[in-house]
């Protein structure tokens, strides 16, 4: 009953060049889907985190202007407490505010050229770290707001999508597989149940009758016992008296659920069937055919010509 | 004669006096209106400014957290949903600020069309700040950055709407109105030149 694993993959070798296609695909499909998704992932919190520092610094402007500094300080803590990790408002080469978070406070921030446009870029500074700088104009002087956004929520975010990207690739090979191999069982089953279903008729093979709808065997009208699995034999070569079945062909008939059954159980079985029929005629054991290198048949009955004219 | 003099101007005098009084009494109660209108009006541009925080967060993480920032805003540490930064945090919320100013105008308001204007504004105020507290505990609800943002849109015109910023089309009666009322309004006129 031992099989060897290359036996197992030679038989299985459609199937398993199936799932590896599978794997493949999934795994590019998966890989180029979570990258692109993670690139609009991170252009949408940059877009979004220009905006934000634009926010504070709209807030800001009036603050300063009415020289509210102190309500500038509390929005600006109250907008560190987020991802934020610092704040600097810059008029001209003053330093009006600079709060940080715990961990940034020894960030070196060397003071700027006044930028013409609101920008979002990777911190030198620190990793993990938008840095953000929004122009302003206070009472005529050019100034500016910096806002150290911190990637965090972003970068869970990306690490969020990639799994699930991941998980999905393994769910549609997963699924891929179990579909092949039902289809394949299916198949098999079919092969062996639907056509004698189909036809509704007893099948013949010489003196042997395989009643597919009682499962019962027939020799010259003599009651031939056999197993379940003896039956299905009987039943599949039966089925197509003069078809050579190969041996994979036997195995997915009879042994659909059991991938550990090989050549010698199908020669153990098709010696026990024989023995069974010759219990009722000696003769009859004949009617399995072994075909050497190429697997089993039944023998097709003799068909009477009547050759004269 | 001259007692009967005396008595007249002392009573004169006394009279005098007390009109003196109620009338200092009457402007130290303004005074106090007025420190607790600007700094309404300040908390106010504050919870606008942390709702447009809001909106343009970058994060659900974040606009969670400036959307609690304005709920402890509006409820004051008195309130359900106030969730303290710091262990002894207390802060007066606007809500209950409004419910005092509507109070405190009802009282000492003289009765006209004056009163009337203030107790409109007043009622808009709080009828908005109900609405912003509404939608901000709405959007602490939920879980995807869209439609958070959409809910602390509300936030940001409720809280518009009852700052009351003046503009050319028609507005309904804010903080703004009760601001000029108390000539507060010129000070807030930099703010909102830079806001409009």
């Amino acid at each position: 009953m031992t099989v060897s694993v290359r036996d197992l993959i030679h038989r299985n070798r459609g199937l398993l060049l199936l799932v590896l296609l599978a794997v493949l695909l999934a795994g590019v499909g998966a890989s180029v889907f979570s990258s692109a998704y993670v690139r609009v992932l991170h252009r949408g919190f940059e877009d979004r985190s220009l905006a934000y520092a634009q926010a504070f610094a709209a807030s800001a402007i009036p603050w300063v202007d009415r020289g509210e500094t102190e309500l500038l300080r509390s929005a600006a803590l109250l907008f560190l407490a987020g991802s934020a990790r610092y704040v600097q408002v810059w008029d001209g080469s003053d330093l009006l505010i600079d709060e940080r978070v715990n961990g940034y406070r020894d960030l070196t921030l060397e003071p700027l050229e006044t930028p013409l446009a609101s920008s979002a870029g990777q911190s030198a500074d620190a990793t993990n770290l938008l840095d953000v700088r929004v122009p302003i104009e206070i009472q005529g002087s050019a100034g500016y707001i910096r806002v150290g956004v911190g990637r965090t929520s972003v970068a869970a975010q990306a690490r969020s999508a990639m799994a699930a990207a991941a998980g999905s690739a393994l769910g549609f090979v997963a699924l891929f597989a179990g579909g092949l191999v039902f289809a394949r069982s299916r198949g098999a089953r079919g092969h062996r149940d639907s056509e004698p279903m189909a036809a509704d008729t007893i099948l013949q093979a010489g003196g042997l009758a395989v009643d597919p709808v009682r499962k019962t065997v027939e020799l010259d009208g003599r009651p031939v016992s056999v197993t379940p699995k003896q039956y299905k034999l009987l039943e599949l070569l039966a089925g197509e008296p003069g078809r050579v079945f190969s041996e994979e062909d036997i195995l997915a008939a009879a042994w659909p659920d059991s991938p550990y059954a090989d050549a010698k159980d199908i020669k153990q079985y098709v010696y026990l069937v024989r023995r069974r029929l010759a219990e009722v005629d000696p003769e009859a054991k004949r009617l399995i055919e072994t075909v050497p290198g190429f697997g089993y048949r039944m023998v097709a009955p003799a068909v009477d010509q009547d050759l004269t004219p | 004669m001259n007692v009967r003099r005396a008595g007249v101007v002392l009573l004169s005098l006394m009279l005098a006096c007390s009109f003196l009084s109620l009338a200092q009494e009457q402007r130290n109660a303004e005074t106090g209106v007025e420190e607790r209108l600007s700094g309404f009006a300040a908390r106010l541009r504050l919870s606008i400014s942390l709702a447009s925080f809001a909106v343009y967060a970058p994060s659900l993480g974040d606009l969670h957290l400036h959307a609690q920032q304005i709920v402890n805003a509006l409820e004051g540490s008195a309130g359900p949903h106030f969730v303290r930064a710091e262990a002894n945090e207390e802060i007066r919320g606007l809500r209950p600020d409004v419910a005092d100013l509507i109070d405190w105008f009802g009282d000492n308001v003289e009765e006209g069309e004056t009163k009337l204007r203030i107790a409109a504004a007043t009622r808009n105020i709080a009828t908005y700040l109900e609405l912003a507290l509404e939608s901000a505990l709405q959007a602490l609800r939920l879980r995807r950055l869209d439609e958070a943002t959409a809910q602390m849109l509300k936030v940001y015109a409720f809280l518009a709407a009852a700052y009351e910023r003046p503009s050319e089309t028609p507005h309904v009666p804010g903080l703004w109105t009760i601001l000029r009322q108390y000539s507060l309004a010129e000070s807030e006129a930099g703010l909102n030149a830079d806001q409009g």
